[in-house]
This record gives C-alpha cells, sequence and structure tokens, in this order.
C-alpha cells in the first residue's frame, strides 16, 4: 500500500506536470522604435566620416537607431513635406528644412517647438542665424513668443565677396552702402585693366540676389505672419528703388542686359571673379570654398586672376544709405521635428538625440573643414581652425548690422518676382513697370491680407 | 442567549472530514471569487480591445484619408473650379470621388470643400456619398454644390482654411453622435495642390467618410470571443475544483481513516468493557492489546492505561470479593452472638437449676437442645469461614442452603414470620466455596433487609428443564424494577443501594457458574430474589472450569 509521503510526492509530481499547461508561449517581442529622418547626402557623408573617426557611439550606431528617408530633389519643387504635415503625417519624424519652408511650416504649428520642450537650446546658436530659425508661436494668455523650430547645422547666405587686394591696394574699405560700392568701383576700374566688372551677380534665380538689396532698402515682400506686404507705399518704393539701384549700376559697373546671359550658365560667376575679371560679386558664402578649390587648382589660369585667396575679402551686401541693416538672403537648412509624431516622451529623447548629433560640436568643425560650411553653433565657432571660414564669420555673419533673412517661402511669389526682375534687368520693363506686373499677378495674394 | 455552536456526537473521523470537507469549501468559495475578477479583467480587457481598435480604425481611416488628399493634390483643375454652370473641370473631379466612392469599400463618401467662401458663407462643394445605410435616400451621384456648414463643422473647417491643419478636438466633437451622412468616421484633411512651377498651394478641405460596420462586426466577434473564453474558464475552474475536491476528499478521508483508526479500535475496545463478561474479561484483555496504535503517542498512552487498568480489575475483584466474604461473615457473626449469648445464660442458669434438682429430666433436655443449637449455630458459621478452594467439583447444595437459611433466621428481627419450602437439590458443577458464599450473601441481603414483624420465606426446587431454583421472599417497602436492577450494578447505583454488594456478587457468582440471579419487586413489598442454577451434567465432574 501506498504510504503517505509517497502519496503526497505522487500529487506534487502531477500537479506540476499539469502546470506547464496553463503556460503559453510568450508574446513576441516588440521590435524597437527607430526614428526617421530626411536622408541628404552631406549630413550622411559627415556622419560616414564621424562614424570612422569619432569616439561617440551615436555615430557608429547612427543607423541602427535612425532610419534615413531619402527624398528625390525631383520632387523638392513640390513641397511633399506639406501634405505629409498638413494631414499630420508622424513620418518623417525629424526633417531637413530649408529656411524659407521653417517659416512657414513653424507659423503653421506644424513643427514641435525645440526650447520650451529642451531639445535644444537657443542660445547655444549664433544669434544672426537663430532668429532665422525661429518663428513667433501662440502663446495661451499672452503675446506670441520666438521660438526656435529648427536647428540650423550651418550659416548660409548670400554675402558680397570683393578684391581685397585691390581694396588694399587703393585704400578702400568695403562699402557698406551701394554709393561705396559705386564709389570704389569708380575709383579702381579705371586703373586695374584686367577688371571687366565692377559688380556681378545672378542671372538666373536672380530674386535671391535682389532680397538682400530690397531688405537693404527698407523693403519687405511679405511680412513676419506670411502676408503680402509688397503693395503697400513704403515697400513699394523702396522695391522700385533697389531695382532702379541695380539697373543704374547696369552698363558702367554691373553688366548689361546684353552682358547678362553669359552669367546663366551654373558657375559662371566664381568662374569670372577667380579669373579676376570683377571687383565685387553676390554669391552664396559657400562659394569662397568653390574659390579655393579653384585657385588650388589653378586650371585655366589667366593673368589677373587669383593666385591666393587672401585676395578675396567678404562683406554683407551693402544696404541703402541711411539704413540701420545690411541682410543676407539665407540659405542655411535646418532640422526641425515633425509634432505629430509625437506621441510619447521616448519620440523627443530620440529626437534630441538625433538633434545632438546632427547638430555637434564635432559634426559641424567637420563640415567646416570638408565643406567650408560655417557652423551655427557658438561654441563650434570659437573653435574655428579654417581662416576662410573664420573670415566669413567675422567679415560678413558676425558684422553688427548684418541680419539674416529667410525669403518669402511661396514659390508663386518667388516665381513671379523672379519672372518680372528678370524683364527689368533685361531692360524689357521699368522697374515701376516691372513691380506694377507683379503686384497685378499677385492680386489673389494680396486678397487674402 | 448566545448559541453556542456545538458538533453532534458523531466520531473523530467523521468530524475531520467534515472539517475537512468544510475547508475544502471554503477554499472553493474563494477561489471561485476569482471569477468575478476574471470578468473585471476580461471587461478591462474587452475595452482595451475596443479602445484598440478604434484607434486603429482612425489611424487606419486617417490613413486612407492621407492616400486620396495625395491623390487630390496632382488635381491640378481644382485650382480652376469656380461657382456656377458645370464644366468639363466639374465633370472630371466628379468621375474622380465617384470612382473613389464607388471602388472602395472602406470610404463611405467624400467632399471636397473649396477654402474660400462666397459672400453667403458657402463653399463649392464636391460630394458623393454611397449611403448603404437603409434609413437614407440613395444619392443620385456625385454632386458639385455650393454647401453651408455649421456648428461644430464650421468651426473645424474654419480652423483649416486658416491653420491649414485639423484641430484634434472639434474633430472628436463633430465624429461624435449621429450624423446626417450616416453612421461612419469622417475624417477632415487640408488639400494642397501640388504644382511643380509654385509649390504646394492650399486648396480647400477634403472630407472623407470611412465605414465602420468593419469594427462593428469585429466589436461583435470580439465580444462573442470573451464570453466563450468567460465560459471556458468559468468551466475549467468548476473542473478544476471537482477534481480537486474529489481528489482532496478521496485523500483526506483515506489520510482521516488511516489517522483515526487506533483511536477508534481503543473506542470500540473501550466500549465493549461495560458488556463484557467476567470469564470473557481475559479476551476482552488480550484484543485491547491487539490495537494497532500505530506509532500515535496518544493512542498508544490510552491503551497503555486501558491495559493497566484491565490488569487490575480482576486483583480488584479479588480484593473487593474476599472483603466483601469477610463483611458478610462478620455481619452474620453478629447477628449470632446475642443469641449465643442467651444460650449460654441460659445454660448457666440450667446448671444452676439442675444442681438444686428441681427439674430433673426437663432441665436436662433444654439444655441440651441449647447446647445443640449453639453448636449448630457456630458449626453454619464455620462453614462459610473456611479457606477458599479453586478447584471446582460436584456440589451439594443442600447443606449449604440450611445453614445460610438458619443463620438468616437465627438474627432475624423479633416477630419475624419464617416461611420455608425446601426439596431436596440435585448437585450443581462448580465452586463450593464460591456457591456457598454466594448464598451467604443473599440471606444476608435479606436478613438485613427484614423488617420487625416482617415475613421472610425460602423456597428450593429443582425444576424440570434441569435447573436448580432458589427463591428469596423478603418483605418490606415496595421497590421499583430501577431499584432492583441497581441491587445488580451497586457501582452505577445511587448512593441507597452503593453499599450493598452481596447481591452483586452472588450475581456473578451465579453467572460464573452458568446460571442468573433475578430481582424483582414483592408484590406486596420487599423483594424476590431468585437464584438459578444449571444441574451438573454427568461428563463434567472430571474437568477443571474453562476460564
Amino acid at each position: 500500500m501506498m504510504t503517505d509521503s509517497r502519496l503526497f510526492l505522487v500529487v506534487i509530481l502531477v500537479g506540476a506536470l499539469l502546470l506547464p499547461l496553463g503556460c503559453g508561449r510568450p508574446p513576441e517581442e516588440v521590435s524597437r522604435r527607430v526614428l526617421t529622418f530626411t536622408d541628404d547626402g552631406p549630413t550622411r557623408e559627415i556622419i560616414r566620416f564621424l562614424g570612422k573617426e569619432s569616439q561617440l557611439s551615436g555615430y557608429r550606431d547612427f543607423d541602427r537607431s535612425f532610419k534615413g528617408l531619402l527624398v528625390p530633389e525631383s520632387l523638392l519643387p513640390f513641397e511633399p513635406f506639406v501634405l505629409g504635415l498638413s494631414t499630420e503625417s508622424k513620418v518623417p519624424a525629424v526633417l531637413l528644412l530649408d529656411a524659407p519652408w521653417v517659416q512657414r511650416y513653424g507659423a503653421a504649428g506644424w513643427l514641435y517647438e525645440l526650447e520650451r520642450t529642451n531639445i535644444f537650446l537657443r542660445n547655444h546658436l549664433a544669434p544672426a542665424v537663430a532668429e532665422a530659425f525661429s518663428v513667433a508661436v501662440p502663446r495661451p494668455g499672452g503675446p506670441p513668443i520666438q521660438e526656435l523650430v529648427a536647428v540650423p547645422t550651418q550659416i548660409k547666405g548670400n554675402i558680397l565677396f570683393f578684391r581685397q587686394d585691390l581694396l588694399q591696394r587703393y585704400q578702400v574699405p568695403p562699402p557698406r552702402t551701394w554709393e561705396e560700392l559705386r564709389a570704389a568701383c569708380r575709383k579702381i576700374l579705371p586703373l586695374e585693366k584686367s577688371l571687366k566688372h565692377g559688380l556681378l551677380f545672378h542671372y538666373t534665380n536672380f530674386v535671391n540676389d535682389f532680397y538682400p538689396i530690397l531688405w537693404g532698402f527698407g523693403g519687405r515682400v511679405i511680412d513676419d505672419r506670411g502676408r503680402l506686404v509688397l503693395h503697400r507705399k513704403g515697400n513699394l518704393s523702396a522695391a522700385v528703388a533697389a531695382l532702379s539701384e541695380i539697373r543704374s549700376l547696369q552698363g558702367g559697373i554691373a553688366p548689361g542686359p546684353k552682358e547678362l546671359a553669359q552669367f546663366e550658365a551654373p558657375g559662371s560667376l566664381r568662374q569670372a571673379f577667380y579669373r579676376g575679371e570683377a571687383l565685387f560679386m553676390i554669391n552664396w558664402n559657400t562659394r569662397l570654398n568653390d574659390l579655393k578649390e579653384l585657385i588650388r587648382k589653378g586650371e585655366g589660369r589667366s593673368p589677373g586672376a587669383l593666385v591666393n585667396l587672401n585676395q578675396v575679402g567678404v562683406a554683407p551686401i551693402p544696404c541703402q544709405t541711411g539704413q540701420p541693416h545690411r541682410y543676407a538672403n539665407v540659405g542655411s537648412f535646418g532640422w526641425g521635428v515633425n509634432r505629430f509624431a509625437v506621441t510619447s516622451p521616448e519620440v523627443i529623447a530620440d529626437a534630441k538625440r538625433f538633434i545632438n548629433l546632427v547638430a555637434d560640436v564635432e559634426f559641424q568643425l567637420l563640415a567646416a573643414r570638408i565643406q567650408g560650411q560655417v557652423p551655427s553653433l557658438e561654441s563650434a565657432l570659437k573653435r574655428l581652425e579654417h581662416p576662410e571660414v573664420q573670415q566669413l564669420y567675422r567679415d560678413a555673419f558676425a558684422v553688427t548690422d548684418m541680419r539674416l533673412r529667410a525669403r518669402p517661402q511661396s514659390r508663386r511669389v518667388n516665381n513671379t518676382l523672379e519672372k518680372h526682375l528678370l524683364e527689368a534687368i533685361n531692360g524689357q520693363r521699368s522697374p515701376e513697370g516691372a513691380f506694377e506686373e507683379i503686384i497685378k499677378e499677385l492680386r489673389g495674394l494680396k486678397a487674402d491680407d | 442567549m448566545k448559541v453556542r455552536f456545538s458538533f453532534p456526537k458523531y466520531t473523530l473521523r467523521s468530524r475531520l472530514f467534515t472539517l475537512v470537507a468544510a475547508t475544502f469549501l471554503l477554499c472553493a468559495c474563494v477561489i471561485l471569487l476569482f471569477f468575478p475578477l476574471l470578468n473585471l479583467t476580461l471587461e478591462g480587457l474587452l475595452d482595451r480591445t475596443i479602445q484598440t481598435m478604434r484607434k486603429s480604425q482612425e489611424a487606419e481611416a486617417t490613413t486612407i484619408s492621407r492616400l486620396l488628399v495625395l491623390e487630390f493634390s496632382q488635381l491640378n483643375e481644382l485650382l480652376l473650379v469656380a461657382p456656377g454652370e458645370e464644366n468639363d473641370v466639374d465633370r472630371r473631379i466628379k468621375n474622380l470621388i465617384w470612382q473613389k466612392v464607388t471602388f472602395n469599400e472602406i470610404i463611405e463618401g467624400i467632399e471636397l470643400i473649396a477654402g474660400k467662401a462666397d459672400p453667403q458663407g458657402r463653399h463649392l462643394t464636391y460630394m458623393f456619398y454611397r449611403r448603404e445605410a437603409p434609413e437614407l435616400p440613395p444619392m443620385p451621384g456625385p454632386q458639385k454644390v455650393m454647401k453651408q456648414f455649421e456648428g461644430l463643422e464650421k468651426e473645424l473647417l474654419d480652423f483649416l482654411n486658416e491653420k491649414h491643419r485639423v484641430d484634434r478636438l472639434l474633430l472628436e466633437s463633430v465624429n461624435r453622435g449621429s450624423k446626417k451622412e450616416g453612421e461612419m468616421l469622417l475624417r477632415y484633411l487640408p488639400v494642397h495642390v501640388l504644382m511643380p512651377e509654385e509649390g504646394a498651394i492650399y486648396w480647400g478641405v477634403a472630407k472623407i467618410g470611412i465605414d465602420t460596420a468593419t469594427i462593428s462586426s469585429l466589436l461583435l466577434l470580439q465580444s462573442q470571443e470573451q464570453q466563450r473564453i468567460r465560459w471556458a474558464i468559468w468551466l475549467e475552474i468548476i473542473l478544476s475544483l471537482t477534481v480537486a475536491g474529489l481528489l482532496a476528499l478521496g485523500l483526506l478521508s483515506l489520510w482521516a481513516r488511516r489517522l483515526t483508526e487506533p483511536l477508534r479500535e481503543l473506542g470500540a475496545v473501550s466500549r465493549s468493557l461495560g458488556a463484557v463478561r467476567p470469564r470473557e474479561f481475559d479476551l476482552w484483555l488480550e484484543n485491547l492489546k491487539r490495537v494497532e496504535t500505530q506509532d500515535q503517542a496518544e493512542a498508544a498512552d490510552i491503551k497503555n492505561s486501558l491495559i493497566r487498568l484491565g490488569e487490575a480489575l480482576p486483583r480488584l475483584g479479588q480484593r473487593l470479593l474476599a472483603t466483601e466474604r469477610q463483611a458478610s461473615l462478620g455481619k452474620v457473626a453478629q447477628r449470632i452472638i446475642p443469641p449465643s449469648h442467651a444460650w449460654i445464660t441460659r445454660l448457666l442458669s440450667l446448671e444452676t437449676e439442675a444442681q438444686q434438682a428441681r427439674q430433673g429430666n426437663g432441665v436436662f433436655r433444654e439444655r441440651r437442645r441449647l447446647l445443640t443449637s449453639l453448636d449448630t449455630g457456630w458449626q453454619d458459621l464455620a462453614r462459610f469461614g473456611g479457606a477458599p478452594s479453586p478447584t471446582w467439583k460436584m456440589v451439594d447444595l443442600n447443606p449449604g442452603l440450611l445453614s445460610a437459611w438458619r443463620l438468616a433466621t437465627l438474627g432475624a428481627p423479633a416477630g419475624t414470620r419464617f416461611i420455608q419450602h425446601i426439596e431436596p437439590l440435585p448437585q450443581v458443577w462448580g465452586s463450593p466455596h464460591d456457591l456457598e458464599h454466594a448464598l451467604l450473601y443473599l440471606v444476608e441481603f435479606i436478613g438485613d433487609l427484614a423488617p420487625p414483624e416482617g415475613e421472610l420465606a425460602l423456597r428450593a426446587e429443582s425444576p424440570a428443564e434441569g435447573m436448580v431454583r432458589i427463591t428469596f421472599e423478603v418483605s418490606g417497602p415496595p421497590f421499583s424494577l430501577e431499584s432492583c436492577q441497581q441491587l445488580l450494578n451497586p457501582l452505577q447505583a445511587t448512593s441507597d443501594f452503593r453499599e450493598r454488594l452481596g447481591p452483586a456478587l452472588a450475581a456473578a457468582v451465579a453467572e460464573q457458574h452458568g446460571g442468573t440471579l433475578e430481582i424483582t419487586p414483592r408484590p406486596q413489598g420487599g423483594l424476590v430474589l431468585i437464584l438459578a442454577l444449571p444441574q451438573a451434567p454427568i461428563r463434567h465432574e472430571s474437568f477443571d472450569p474453562y476460564i
């Protein structure tokens, strides 16, 4: 007969055998969350460099934590992000946006505030560029406040390039106003036979060069709320004056209508400047790096061509006499966070980690070294070791009366302006007539006002 | 009044079993309490599932709507639409939304609402609803109308047209309650027309109705599944409890039976002590010793105590018998002393008279009678004073009976009437000593009980059935049957009868010899004691007693 203890053991054994029947398979582990971002070539190149060189694990494991979505360049004219953001798409979570888009998307409330949420502090940025990536955000029970909505990775804008060697030779300071520029040209051009032009500006996309000129005359096309204000009296007269100033330079100082065609080709401006044919040139600051490359290679060097980068000086684009500020049309891109992707604190943490990687000091210093970019971080600017980049910041963007401003985001506005401005500088229409046509075409936008 | 719970007089095993069953039922009730908790959990699960499904469907609706908006963003003609007569552009737009609604089961309807309103606040709207709901009339086809919006929907559209994004709270409010479009999930999304030359141009709002029948059927399925799970778990709990209960009660019953077996056997043996006859006492003691205690300390203690008690009882009985015998002899002797003294006094007087020779022959005869009486009395007493002998043999009860009767009558109170009817009795098989003393106990008892002026009767006979029957009758107060029984069980009797051990000892001797002693009330008052003994069979002559 079975003893008590044996019976007890049998019961325990049977119970233990039955136990697994109540245990199902554990649920499968949910895959790890990955932050999506808009991928781009320059960022990818820097990340790859830092992945090899940097001690930070964030760069080595970058692709594990973040999923890049490449945006074909052909789609960019359609503003593909508008559809995504306006319909509250969660992808991509972090976007690299042009400054005008930052203004537009920020004003629409599609971008997440970065300062308030402690993702990135505005005082880490150079003041000039921080302002361009901030928008007025409504505040409950108070006036709107300027809130940083994107973090620029560099300072980029169009500035005035000049022949520093010649200005020093003739003891002419860099011009602050168009009068001073005109005077400098009158003084130097007759004496320097290699110079064909006093001032070069873009023939295609002239509107990008015109905006800082217009702003330097005190005019605006749209206001801070995105409303069209060009038709208002002060703005219209400033616009006509600015265009008239450019028209007046054509022929003697700037290329006339007939000569403009030779500057249609990409890179034609910097090539002419490299050949020593121009005293002044309006162009993006990144062209200094291109000039450096041209000088280093020395291809097609002719008598009078640049042989040393020290021959090149930079300054803000001149303004009208009496105006307090000079302007640059900001061309920087910045990282903004899609508001609709922020569905949990983890997303904020990931976005913060991402932005701190792509806007890191090491990142920007490397970009300055290999791409000639001007860092946007104050701390990176202090550690700059490249004289040409230091020169760009010191002589152009850090000048006290220099302001970076984003052009209007509306392609319709820009395209309309571009079309009629070209007519004006081609001599087909007077400045007054050009702006009359512009205002007429933008009447629909005006009605929105 | 405080009611105190007490178990009925059941065995320890029954009590243990009952307690175990009660404990199991209590545990089962506690386990069954989990069922309401399970219900709550399932309800919570259902709620969470519903929430998840709703969120999932909302996300799906948003995605579908977003994809539609992506298609509408390619519709450059939207920038050309205007109120008024229908043209090719209107027809193309209407055709597109007809296709989207007709060939997509998820989409219940679409409205394309231009952002700009006319002075009356009406918006140019292209709309088409499939309207599968029976209470709604079918739409003839896509419509181009100037539509005026009201209430929350208007607020939402205004917000959308101004901010180019959706106000979540307003959207939720619009989706609450019944809608004139039918039961559907509504999505309002801004529509931008993408132009390669000009970028994204805001046009207006796409209002898209998403079918909710899917979620309803899923919820129904979910509810049915929950019910199935509930029943299955309930069944599993009941089944588990039943199996566990049967197993537990079965095992515990076995354990309880095994645990209480020594105590039960001890109880049975103890209980049988009351009914055991003296000649069966050794057998009872042997049974007690055979009880298996299974190494239980308490049972072993009880068993040992009972054995010690059982072994002491016979010795106590012997001592009690001897003591009672001595006491009876003493009482009888005490009863002889007064008449003996009177006889001796008379003899001395007769001695004097004989010397004076006043009454020659008469004195001599009286003197001889007195001496004879004295001698008979002391001889009768001496018969009962001998040493006990364990030897059994054929016994002639007649001499002993006569001696005992004489001793009984000798010390009887004055005026007592004696009736005797003595037939010669056949021999019986037994202990002469014990049998004669049994007679002595009885005559001592009735002699002591007889009142003055009372009556004592003796009848000795041998009925035909082979029995020897000796009947004593004594007058006195009336007795009840219960009192008569108490005389046979003096240790259980009341204090009045506690010290009268004679009848009980006589009954024990009679029973030892296969006979009986009956005590019944005498109809006229007093008692009748009938001692019945079996006649001795001839074959017993050469055998010893069997116990």
